[in-house]
């Protein structure tokens, strides 16, 4: 199993964030994590990443504890984040954001030939390598970013809201990266709030509510499950 | 009038250089960390000191001990920025410049006094066989280490330049620089990086002060002029711009030059600082600056 959260609790100052959340992620697989704004779910991620803390529990990734590994080190496990918002560093150009992509030691040796396997995947991002990324449109940076975080040679994708603000045919167009990206045997987690989709590729799927995990269990369960639309709703 | 203003602009086209080679380690170190660095010039005094020491104390020319000089300012500016800039940035959980700018004042201070104690007010220099050969150039007269010392710091400009813009610790430098939470989600040790900069800074210092410690004097309190001219320079180009650096080390070792041919030399700095109060009015991120969010 390369992915175990058992019980995590983070705080912001006084404010509980997370409260035992607990959440396994099997090889190859895509989880989804739904939930509304403000549930805890980047805070989740984050926590794997290493920028937050828990302060209970264990993050175990391949059999090993990740959480009081700094967060620039967990990148070097294979745990990659694409973050919300894209993140990309806007006065790099599109082919230096990806380098900085592959800066790890477990990703730079070979890094020309996985930029040109990343450019085989996200075909659009071929006649652009010379951008400044913060000149492109939304759905151009999101695949940048997507293609940044492949860069990283990841086990473990954890992706946060890649289709926020974007075009209906571009959020079809990245949900198919996703599905390749899947095939290549790299687990993924899913923080999304297009709900339908989500559901559509991933197997199991957890909700947060207000920092709990309030339902959980396989997609196909979630989807006919009449309380997910409650909860993911706040009703 | 224009054989008049020849010499001047000679003059301080050449010192410019040394100024925006100066200048750039300031630029570097506020570009990637955001830190203000107000013992810069201070820092510079040392290295001055150290040169001169070593010429007076053992005849080595600066001119072979520079890159002995440059390793050694490595060095401090590692240290300084583990030992105390780095723990200071890693107690704030909200990064206010406050403390730092009162840790590196604080330094400025120290270092002064430092050199006061150990060497007493007295201005030092390192009177090097070269440092009185001249190049005669039409009507011109060229000063030869002042002109070496513009070479040199174009060359080292030129280098910086490249590093920064094709290495990977380059790169890793300006990531750092425009998003620090993204950067560690790609693997760079932000702590580290800040140390390889400001070491970069201090490397430049100990270059400019090898080489201007031939021809200018070094005192104790020269520093804070220097670091004050080094603000104006990167404001006139742009935060973190290196040919910015370079062009506004020259816009002010021209001005300061030429308007000390119409005013006595202590009031040039004046126009220096009329000219920086009207880019911050004007355009506040400097020449070559980007434009911050």
């Amino acid at each position: 199993m390369p992915l175990e959260i058992n019980n995590i609790n983070v705080y912001y100052d006084d404010f509980h964030v997370l409260n035992d959340v607990s959440i396994t992620a099997e090889d190859g697989e895509c989880i989804a994590l739904l939930g509304s704004n403000g549930a805890g779910k980047t805070t989740l991620i984050n926590t794997v990443s290493g920028l937050n803390k828990t302060t209970t529990g264990d993050i175990i990734f391949n059999g090993k504890s990740v959480k009081d590994i700094p967060a620039h080190e967990v990148v070097e496990l294979g745990i990659i984040q694409v973050p919300e918002g894209r993140r990309l560093f806007p006065n790099l150009s599109v082919r230096e954001n990806l380098l900085v992509g592959a800066y790890s030691k477990r990703a730079r040796e070979g890094r020309e030939e996985r930029m040109a396997y990343v450019l085989d995947m996200i075909p659009a991002l071929k006649n652009k390598l010379s951008r400044a990324a913060g000149s492109m449109s939304g759905g151009e940076q999101q695949m940048c970013a997507i293609g940044r975080g492949l860069m990283s040679k990841p086990e473990l994708l954890m992706m946060d809201e890649p289709s926020l603000g974007l075009a209906p045919k571009i959020v079809e167009e990245m949900f198919e990266i996703i599905e390749k990206i899947m095939k290549t045997g790299t687990s993924i987690l899913l923080v999304e709030q297009n709900v339908n989709m989500s559901l559509e590729i991933s197997k199991h799927a957890y909700v947060l509510e207000s920092g709990r995990i309030s339902l959980s269990g396989t997609a196909k369960e979630l989807e006919s499950n009449p309380k997910l639309r409650e909860s993911y709703l706040g009703i | 009038m224009l054989s008049q203003l020849a010499q001047p602009l000679l003059s301080g086209t050449l010192m410019g250089g040394v100024y925006g080679l100066i200048a750039l380690g300031l630029s570097l170190v506020f570009g990637v960390m955001r830190v203000s660095n107000f013992a810069h010039g201070d820092l510079l005094m040392i290295a001055m000191y150290i040169s001169v020491a070593l010429w007076e104390g053992f005849g080595i020319s600066p001119y072979v001990s520079i890159f002995g000089v440059a390793i050694f300012m490595f060095f401090v500016g590692v240290f300084i920025q583990k030992a105390a800039i780095t723990p200071i940035l890693k107690s704030e959980k909200e990064r206010s410049p406050l403390r730092l700018i009162l840790f590196t004042v604080g330094l400025s201070i120290f270092l002064q006094n430092l050199v006061l104690m150990i060497k007493g007010g007295a201005p030092v220099t390192a009177t090097v066989p070269l440092s009185t050969q001249t190049l005669p150039v039409g009507d011109l007269i060229v000063s030869i280490p002042r002109l070496l010392a513009f070479v040199l710091s174009i060359v080292i400009t030129v280098i910086l330049w490249f590093f920064i813009s094709k290495t990977d610790t380059g790169r890793a430098m300006r990531a750092v620089s425009q998003d620090r939470e993204t950067s560690l989600l790609m693997g760079i040790n932000e702590y580290k990086t800040y140390a390889i900069a400001f070491g970069i800074g201090t490397v430049l210092l100990g270059l400019a002060a090898s080489m201007v410690s031939t021809f200018l004097y070094a005192f104790p309190t020269m520093g804070s002029s220097y670091t004050l001219r080094s603000y104006v320079i990167v404001a006139l180009g742009g935060i973190g711009s290196i040919p910015g650096a370079m062009i506004g080390g020259l816009v002010v070792g021209i001005i300061e030059s030429i308007s000390a041919q119409f005013m006595p030399a202590s009031y040039s700095e004046v126009v220096i600082f009329i000219i920086f109060i009207l880019v911050l009015v004007i355009k506040p991120s400097g020449m070559f600056g980007k434009e911050r969010k």
